[in-house]
């Protein structure tokens, strides 16, 4: 067979796809970005901020460990807030409220001027796939990509269905053509295809809103910048405003419900329990008097606000009414509509701890296809599906992060071993080393990863090592010598670690006895059906998942530790009988 | 799996013993060295008439009932032997049993396989070990009642508040721009200290527990020759212990099981106290005497009820009872030998004769009193070590978390949290939903097959 052309190929220019080939590129790897639309690559197709609770640690660690989300915050961004800082230090999480067409533009100028990566606006319409394996993609036009790896960050694009009311339209992001092939190769390649559904609000004119009627919420002065490496932040600072529905907002709600996609039936996917659109918050919490709504400015050459907390996907003229009937908002001007999307997804429980699909190796996936929602979870996805493919196609060994390493880790591992149900949004309560993984020591938990992967520069590799024995030792460096860290970052960060020491102890000790369990390993076509105890959903959840190692048999939803016991003896007598 | 097979009976001889054998070839190794009536045949879950040989010679005759697995208390094919509880007929027919191919079960192994074969959770095979070792009736209730989950309700009641305040702090953690209530420390600490309190309740049971299912320990103490052997054999209805008129006799702390007036008891008779010993040997009976008071349920104070006290008795049983008073241990005074003419008087005092038996029902009936008083009969409790354990792991967290909340009444929650993680873990161990390695081992190793 001549050789691929390309050692990865990736599916998808958003937050996802550009990690994922940024990554693949900067570790040595002929890339080819395949994007339906160049000039949409980067885009923020929903709300306008990165980072927020657990996805500003998640940002911090993709920074550190050689990505691009939190830089290119840093350059976009119109507001900087550390939340949570009223509480613990493990939450204190950063935000940016960013300029969106800024943000994009940033990504498209950083993926061109990459050496190795190659950018083409074609449609991806199947895999191209041959006795020998993956081979690449084929594109809408006859084109063939051939490949060593792919990755599919497909976002809301597969067979995308948007609704505005009772009226639905094929659609990816609203405006934009859907794929409408890929999910079709992918079935008849064996995935199992399922259906999710997310939302966003309406887009207000600034013009038309009386912001006196508001609450104001500043930026943090001095903002406080995502990257590690960002030395200064030079935009202006702009605010962004609270107010509230009432009683009246949801009459409005209430009397439109037989015309919302949600509520009459059409809407068959599942959408989030978290962020539930307005319909949803009012129908399931019907004595709360008031809900909270945050107006964001999309950018500083636009007059388009996103009305956070308003996601609807009811009828325009319902749309209206309800926005003006709340504080602020009584003469506002509609420019963009609030919609739903339902779109296909894999479950991830398909894909392997790196991301490549158990099905088709060379094959990765990231973002939405996996069945996560947020900017923040696709590109940590992409970043790690995109250095997977580049290690395989340099025959390298896999990256996979443990739980005890990073937010990113417990993402991946939730997904591929507990799978989803509704589109996945990270937490910090779905991380069990909460107290280790906090934003303030993403350095250290992850710049030696980046380095290993060929990520982060030597002359900057060697200042954190500086930096790291500063913290560890307490000794002194002269701040060039740490730049762009310094001798106060080092002694605040000696103290939290002081201050949670007991704690981060005991982390780690539990992470080490855990991680004697993800030692043992399960024979790979372990049969579930031989072990007699186990109850016929274990064991056909298990022979779904075909969990890696015992450790991760035991997170599998419903698996009891008495269930982990008894695989244990029993893979144990399965590796005796093979002789292993 | 092999097929395994002992003794399931207590040793020592009774009237009935019960051989078990358990594995896919139970029912076949039965039949190698049973003999059954002519047309019969061992059908699931009929009792079966048949003579048992061991090497030609007829055994015993037996009832043999076998239970194909699943359906099995093991989960596999079992089969069960009553025979005549002759040692030496029970010790034939397991070697028959073993000459048939079955294996000697190793200690618990029966309950490992029912528990590997998902036919009990943890803690209801705690309960069948207690169940096992249940020697009244009182003891078999309690079994009982954890079998049908009172335990598994009552920490369920426990995991409950502490749930609720973990859901409150970790949405506070994770939506801090929605309007969430905030929890005032005030409110999480009385809360907690709340949650603490009920599971501390719930460990303390396990003293109670444990007297139902190892004994309470009711300890005879007093000066030499008050009589503490003779009543220990008095209330045991045999001779255990070595009577004799010289005073001094018992040099050594004698345990006996035996049941008082329904609650099963472990008698402790101890070497007499005396002010200055005479010699090395009941030196040391008497520092285990004072050992046995302190480790005591109930102490019993044995006072010679037919003598008039002299200085050195007084001065001994007040420091008998100071001790009591000091380790918290209830105590009863028995004025023994009351058939030779009470003398001496205690307010609390039963009169007693160790040998007319007069008076022993009373004291017996007392003592149960004194017992009960301890604590009101709990509907549940909790009779293993592991679980007081894992209980008294989770008030310790509680107590953290209460500790991160006066110690950081505004930045709390992050810490605390990782205590009330902690504590549901704890209390989730109690039935088998959380176990680790350690855990199991310890619940195996403890359990006894062939008892």
């Amino acid at each position: 067979m001549p050789e691929a052309a390309h050692d990865v190929v990736v599916v998808g220019g958003g937050h996802a796809g550009l990690e994922a080939c940024l990554a693949a590129a900067r570790m040595g790897c002929r890339v080819l970005l395949l994007t339906q639309n160049l000039d949409t690559i980067g885009a923020m197709s929903c709300n306008p901020s990165i980072g927020g609770v657990a996805k500003g640690q998640i940002v911090r660690e993709l920074d550190a460990l050689g990505g691009e989300m939190g830089k290119n915050a840093d350059r976009s961004g119109l507001q900087f807030k550390m939340l949570n800082t009223s509480k613990g230090q493990a939450v204190h999480s950063p935000r940016a409220q960013c300029d969106k067409k800024l943000y994009a533009l940033g990504m498209k100028e950083t993926a061109e001027g990459q050496s190795g990566l190659e950018l083409r606006q074609d449609e991806a319409a199947g895999l191209w796939v041959d006795d020998a394996g993956l081979r690449g993609v084929l594109g809408a036009r006859g084109e063939r990509y051939a490949a060593k790896t792919v990755v599919l960050t497909t976002g809301t694009f597969l067979n995308g269905l948007a609704h505005v009311g009772l009226d639905s339209f094929p659609s990816g992001r609203c405006g934009d053509a859907p794929a409408l092939e890929l999910s079709g190769s992918l079935r008849g390649l064996g995935f199992s295809i399922g259906r999710m559904k997310t939302g966003t609000p309406m887009r207000l004119h600034s013009g038309s809103i009386d912001y006196s009627a508001c609450e104001r919420q500043d930026s943090d002065d001095p903002p406080r910048p995502f990257s590690h490496w960002t030395r200064r932040l030079d935009n202006p600072l702009l605010p962004c405003h609270i107010t509230y529905t009432n009683e009246r907002t949801h009459e409005i709600i209430r009397g439109a419900l037989d015309r919302s996609p949600l509520y009459s039936g059409v809407i068959k996917a599942v959408g989030p329990r978290y962020c539930p659109s307005i319909e949803d918050k009012v129908v399931k919490f019907p004595h709360k008097e008031r809900h909270q709504i945050f107006l964001e400015p999309e950018g500083y050459r636009t007059r388009e606000v996103y009305v956070n907390g308003l996601s609807t996907s009811l009828p325009p003229d319902a749309q209206l009414a309800l926005a003006r009937s709340v504080a602020g908002l009584e003469n506002a001007r509609l420019m963009r509509l609030g919609y739903a999307i339902e779109y296909d997804y894999c479950p991830p429980t398909q894909l392997k701890s790196t991301l490549e699909t158990k099905l088709v190796p060379g094959l990765f996936m990231a973002g939405q296809i996996n069945g996560t929602t947020g900017y923040e979870e696709a590109a940590a996805q992409g970043f790690v599906a995109g250095a997977n493919a580049a290690l395989r196609a340099l025959e390298r060994p896999p990256l996979v992060l443990a739980r005890d390493q990073a937010y990113i880790g417990v993402l991946v591992d939730d997904l591929v071993t507990k799978g989803v149900d509704e589109p996945y949004r990270m937490f910090t309560a779905r991380a069990e080393y909460r107290l280790t993984l906090r934003s303030d020591n993403a350095d250290l938990r992850l710049v030696p990863v980046g380095r290993r992967l060929g990520l982060i520069g030597e002359e900057d590799f060697e200042r954190f090592l500086r930096y790291r024995e500063a913290v560890e030792t307490g000794r002194e460096f002269p701040d060039e010598a740490l730049a762009p860290w310094s001798m106060a970052a080092a002694r605040a960060e000696r103290e939290i670690q002081g201050s949670y020491a007991g704690y981060l102890e005991r982390e780690r000790e539990t992470a080490r006895r855990m991680g004697e369990r993800d030692a043992v390993t399960i024979p790979e076509g372990f049969d579930y059906a031989s072990v007699p105890t186990l109850g016929l959903e274990a064991r056909q959840k298990l022979s779904r998942i075909r969990p890696a190692t015992l450790g991760q048999a035991g997170r599998v939803p419903g698996i009891t530790p008495a269930d982990v016991q008894i695989i244990w003896v029993y893979a144990r007598r399965a590796q005796r009988h093979a002789g292993v | 799996m092999d097929t395994i097979a002992a003794v399931a009976t207590a040793s020592g001889p009774a009237a009935l013993g019960v051989l078990r054998l358990s594995g896919p070839d139970a029912r076949a190794a039965a039949l190698r060295f049973l003999r059954l009536g002519a047309g019969r045949e061992l059908s699931p879950r009929e009792a079966c008439f048949a003579r048992a040989f061991w090497k030609q010679e007829e055994l015993d005759q037996v009832v043999a009932v076998y239970y194909p697995g699943p359906r099995s208390a093991t989960g596999e094919d079992l089969v069960e032997i009553t025979a005549h509880g002759s040692p030496f007929v029970l010790r034939r027919l397991l070697e028959a049993a073993l000459a048939s191919g079955c294996r000697g079960a190793q200690p618990g192994e029966f309950t490992q396989r029912a528990y590997l074969n998902g036919r009990l959770d943890l803690s209801q095979a705690e309960a069948v070990a207690s169940l096992i070792r249940a020697r009244t009736e009182a003891a078999h209730r309690a079994a009982v009642a954890q079998l049908e989950g009172g335990l598994s309700r009552a920490v369920d009641a426990l995991k409950a508040p502490i749930l609720d305040l973990l859901v409150r702090v970790e949405a506070a953690l994770d939506h801090p721009e929605e309007d969430i209530p905030a929890i005032a420390p005030e409110l999480a600490a009385s809360q907690l200290g709340a949650a603490r309190r009920a599971v501390s309740e719930l460990a303390l049971t396990h003293e109670r527990g444990r007297w139902l299912s190892e004994g309470a320990r009711i300890c005879l103490v007093g000066r030499p020759n008050a009589g503490k052997s003779s009543l220990l054999n008095a209330l045991l209805g045999v001779d255990r212990a070595i009577v004799c008129d010289a005073p001094g006799t018992t040099r050594d702390t004698l345990e006996e099981p035996a049941t008082a007036a329904g609650l099963p008891a472990v008698f402790v008779d101890t070497a007499g106290l005396r002010a200055r010993a005479a010699g090395q040997a009941e030196d040391l009976g008497m520092a285990r005497a004072r050992k046995a008071l302190d480790a005591a349920d109930l102490v019993v104070l044995v006072v010679d009820g037919s003598r008039a006290p002299e200085q050195e008795d007084a001065r001994v049983h007040e420091e008998i009872r100071a001790r009591a008073r000091e380790r918290g241990r209830p105590l009863l005074c028995a004025l023994n030998k009351s058939d030779l003419g009470l003398v001496a008087s205690a307010d609390d005092g039963v009169a007693v004769s160790a040998a007319t038996r007069q008076g022993l029902d009373e004291l017996a009936a007392q003592m149960r009193r004194r017992l009960e008083k301890e604590g009101p009969a709990p509907s549940v409790v909790v009779s293993s070590a592991r679980q007081r354990r894992a209980l008294e792991r989770a008030a310790g967290e509680l107590a953290r978390a209460e500790e991160a909340v006066a110690g950081l009444p505004r930045t709390w929650e992050d810490r605390a949290a990782c205590h009330l993680r902690q504590a549901l873990a704890a209390l989730g161990e109690i039935c088998g939903e959380v176990a680790s390695d350690e855990v199991l081992r310890e619940v195996f190793s403890r359990f006894c097959v062939g008892k």
